[in-house]
């Protein structure tokens, strides 16, 4: 769906990491405080609240929300999985765009490390009796049987991703070191062909956006460049024969192509305009799929993207460059708000030395617990300073 | 929605080997064989490999059977259901 005359006003996030040693609390505070202080507003300009994660108990956003202040605005908790962070940005574009406020907030936190009583989660049935990397790997074994895909390309991809961390002080993993491909191959195996390097870590983290008018945004940003939100389109399953039905992570291979045609027709713009993607890289064959899904290339190409490192920093078509969720970290509910955050460095020219020259149009994705795929496009008026 | 019968043979469509635990004291403990497998009939569904499967290969022939993972100190008896190597037609 179009989301028309929405740009970005502050955004923040806290660092990706295991945060044993902090709350849920600080970290979602952290991040709230963050973004109003980066749109220069406190709370008593947010019209509408939008927060989120998987597995917070009950009412937990309220009570966050009101460590911001106690202005009495309302709230709304989005639960989508891993998806959470895009679909709360999607209901607080709405929000602005329908006019029901002027000024719209979306925050998501998780924290797998300190879970509070009255957590939710996945709970073990059957479909949870084969643990979920089980099924990305599936996914993995059949696409190298029908293209020909080696582990060798899963393994460079994740390399890219942990190298590209290095450049994102807000990572979880930063390694010391170029990470090879050889490295990621030789870690342990979790489930063939995937190893652990290729996996993506959970821990702890918040991420907040602002949302407002294009008007308000140029009073508040003078000489900047905005950052629009083009369009915002979430899916959930449909019926593919060629998919099975049990197994809560992956999700016919479909959605994600669904979700990205419906977005680029409302924003009118195609993949050929996308400057910078970030995808739901929870397991590194994922990135791969959403290559040909997303439109980046054509079906069958995405291994020649990999061999040729055309979505590293510098190729045709940058993906994931603050480490994907691989290296920059998965903690459920903050991640897509991190995504955004970083498109609104990229697209503002602030992105450091992970910065993707001339970047205009951005693309983010995930994946929601295997059933719902969500795709928002980004871009930037004006030119960078 | 009703139950239907399934073929027990099929087609070997996807696998992967699996280094965690699915829950202690099962067999599953030591690593373990996942398959997504085509019954002759259909649909595709999604199974252990028994450990007679050796070297698993996309194509292959598969014959459902059932094994038990774990007894509980209770005597009761986890079962799922497995894919084992299909000899009459390997």
């Amino acid at each position: 769906m179009k989301t028309e005359n929405i740009a970005l006003l502050g955004t923040a996030m806290t660092r990706f990491a295991d945060h044993r040693d902090r709350t849920l609390f600080e970290l979602a505070t952290e991040a709230g405080l963050g973004t109003l202080t980066d749109a220069g507003i406190d709370l008593r300009d947010v019209g509408e609240a939008y927060v989120g994660s998987m597995m917070a108990p009950p009412m937990l956003g309220v009570r966050i929300l009101k460590q911001l202040g106690l202005t009495g605005l309302p709230v709304v908790t989005i639960e989508a999985a891993s998806a959470s962070g895009l679909v709360a940005l999607r209901e607080a574009s709405f929000a602005v765009s329908s006019g029901r406020c002027e000024v719209a907030l979306a925050l998501t936190y998780e924290h797998a490390m300190q879970r509070l009583p009255g957590s939710g989660g996945m709970t073990p049935g059957y479909e949870t009796l084969m643990a979920s990397p089980a099924s990305f790997a599936l996914w993995a074994s059949r696409r190298m049987h029908e293209r020909g895909t080696k582990p060798e390309h899963l393994a460079k991809l994740a390399a890219k991703n942990w190298n590209a961390a290095r450049e994102n002080p807000l990572a979880y993993h930063r390694a010391d070191h170029v990470v090879t491909p050889q490295e990621v191959l030789a870690s342990p195996s979790v489930a063939s062909p995937l190893t652990q390097m290729m996996g993506a870590p959970m821990g702890g983290g918040a991420a907040a956006v602002l949302l407002a008018s294009p008007d308000r945004v140029r009073r508040r940003r003078p000489g900047e460049p905005l950052v629009r939100v083009l369009s915002s389109s979430l899916v959930t399953e449909s019926w593919d024969p060629e998919w099975i039905a049990l197994g809560p992570a992956v999700g016919p291979p479909g959605m994600t192509a669904d979700a990205a045609r419906r977005a680029f027709e409302a924003a009118g713009v195609g993949p050929e305009d996308v400057d910078v993607a970030y995808v739901h890289d929870s397991w590194i064959n994922e990135e791969l799929e959403y290559y040909e899904q997303l439109g980046l290339c054509a079906p069958g190409e995405a291994e020649k993207l990999a061999e040729e490192g055309t979505t590293a920093l510098g190729g045709r078509i940058p993906v994931n460059v603050d480490g994907g969720l691989v290296a920059r970290g998965h903690p459920i509910g903050p991640t897509g708000l991190a995504q955004v955050h970083e498109i609104g460095l990229q697209l503002r020219g602030r992105a450091g030395r992970r910065q993707v020259e001339g970047a205009t149009t951005a693309l983010a994705q995930l994946v929601g617990g295997g059933s719902s795929a969500i795709v928002c496009l980004f871009q930037r008026d004006g030119r960078v300073a | 929605m009703s139950d239907a019968p399934l073929e027990g043979a099929g087609t070997l469509y996807a696998f992967t080997r699996v280094a965690m635990a699915m829950r202690p004291g099962m067999r599953t403990e030591r690593g373990y064989w996942v398959a997504h497998v085509d019954l002759d009939g259909g649909p595709r569904v999604q199974g252990l490999l028994a450990p007679d499967v050796a070297e698993p290969r996309i194509g292959m022939r598969l014959r459902l059977g059932i094994e038990t993972v774990r007894v509980e100190e209770s005597g009761e008896e986890i079962v799922v259901h497995h894919f084992a190597a299909d000899e009459a037609r390997a």
